[in-house]
């Protein structure tokens, strides 16, 4: 059971990190590129 | 049979019949309850849950109470509140539909103008595994007490998020959910006690005085609506069980930011979330019959809930520490310890600490940030463990 418990904590803080990481480039994108409707914002 | 004797058999026979150690298992159950109810209400913990819970606790531990399904003489009685359950909680409705009330009440602008502080979010959650691997220690070598499942389910305490808890904790059908719950919304509460000494033991005050400067940079409509579709995409494709617990805390955030559906948010904010809260608290109460609560294993998880705040806390910090090794903005170490979710509690705490240092510090806008940051990242972290852990 604590092998098992150990690959969670692993996998577990990998995923969180990977998730997040994948979000903040997405945002970093979008905040860069003015999202898909930077036109309709400016209007 | 006198009158008398009929008399008592009538109106309290249901005492009459119960042992000398059920009677004494009533009463602890009834004080626990009264215990909660006093501190919801003269200390203003958490009392939109702890009230509920409290008085709940009284209701499903009277003798024979009809609040909860009983078998009498081979008949069974449905309770109402056991019905609620079933509806709304075995079924994981009620906590969902509070996600898209909580969706629509935070406004991701302080992280969205700082995405990297997502990561402060992503390092807090390192109690919840590190308690989870504790509990399965303890259930490894003392057989009969903790599964995996219930350590998966004792962890999840340290997401210091109530629906998240009982999301997981019902998933896994553990015996100890009213346990987790308790000791959940009792830290949540208890967050500007518990953190403040945890930052001091592993910051220096010269690192507590770090100045941050306030960068406010106006968040465009589109990143704001795309942000929450974004993030359910992200969380699915790599934890597809997350996409309950993640979709509704985003849609309730959708609804917020879309502009065209005010009152539906308002609606979601205001009295969606106060009408579920209300048969939260009072429903989750069935799990704390005195039979299934009284244990030594609830004082451990009590014990657990704690070290699962503490390491949450740590880690945030300690994250922020190793960071500043690295780059040249340095942080200041204590916004790591809002990433334990407690939104918004914890940005306060430390913001109060920031002025506390340094009149002129502050860090408000960043914690709030990290703070909301670990609002997302701990329901992903519960999607993560559902995902790992089978049931």
């Amino acid at each position: 059971m604590i092998e098992e418990a150990l690959e969670v904590m692993l996998f577990g803080m990998l995923g969180i990190f990977m998730i997040m990481g994948l979000i903040i480039i997405t945002i970093m994108l979008l905040n860069r590129s003015g999202g898909i409707t930077k036109k309709a914002d400016a209007d | 049979m006198t009158i008398i004797e009929k008399f008592i058999n009538i109106f309290f026979g249901s005492l009459v019949n119960m042992s000398s150690t059920d009677i004494i298992k009533m009463l602890v159950m009834w004080l626990i309850g009264g215990v909660l109810v006093y501190l919801a209400i003269k200390k203003d913990m958490e009392p939109s849950l702890l009230l509920p819970m409290g008085f709940g606790a009284i209701l499903v531990n009277i003798p024979f109470s009809g609040a909860v399904t009983q078998v009498i003489d081979g008949i069974t009685e449905e309770g109402p509140l056991s019905v609620l359950f079933d509806a709304g909680i075995a079924n994981e409705l009620f906590p969902l539909i509070l996600f898209i009330g909580i969706g629509a009440m935070i406004d991701f602008g302080p992280l969205l103008s700082n995405p990297k502080l997502l990561l402060f979010g992503a390092a807090a959650q390192f109690g919840i595994f590190m308690t989870l691997l504790l509990a399965a220690v303890i259930g490894n070598y003392f057989p009969g007490t903790f599964s995996l499942q219930d350590a998966a389910a004792i962890g999840i305490i340290g997401a210091a998020d109530g629906p998240t808890a009982i999301f997981v904790a019902n998933y896994y059908n553990t015996k100890y959910m009213g346990a987790i719950l308790v000791a959940a919304y009792s830290y949540m509460a208890l967050v500007p006690i518990i953190q403040p000494p945890c930052i001091r033991l592993v910051t220096t005050k010269k690192e507590r005085l770090i100045r941050m400067p306030s960068k406010t940079k106006p968040i465009k409509k589109s990143v704001r609506i795309l942000f929450p579709i974004v993030v359910t995409v992200i969380a699915g494709i790599v934890a597809p069980r997350s996409v309950g617990l993640v979709g509704f805390l985003m849609f309730g955030n959708l609804i917020r930011e879309c502009g065209v559906l005010n009152s539906l948010s308002e609606t979601a904010q205001k009295v969606l979330a106060n009408l579920v809260t209300i048969f939260l608290g009072i429903t989750v109460a069935v799990k704390m019959q005195a039979d299934a609560f009284l244990s030594l294993e609830t004082l451990i998880i009590m014990g657990l809930g704690l070290f699962a705040f503490v390491f949450d806390t740590i880690g945030g910090v300690l994250f922020a520490k190793v960071l500043n090794l690295f780059t040249k903005e340095k942080v200041n170490p204590m916004i790591g310890a809002c990433g334990i979710s407690a939104f918004p509690m914890s940005s306060r705490v430390v913001h109060k600490m920031g002025l506390e240092e340094d009149k002129q510090n502050f860090l408000l806008m960043h914690a709030t940030g990290v703070n909301v940051g670990g609002q997302i990242a701990s329901v992903i972290a519960g999607g993560l463990i559902l995902n790992l852990i089978a049931k």
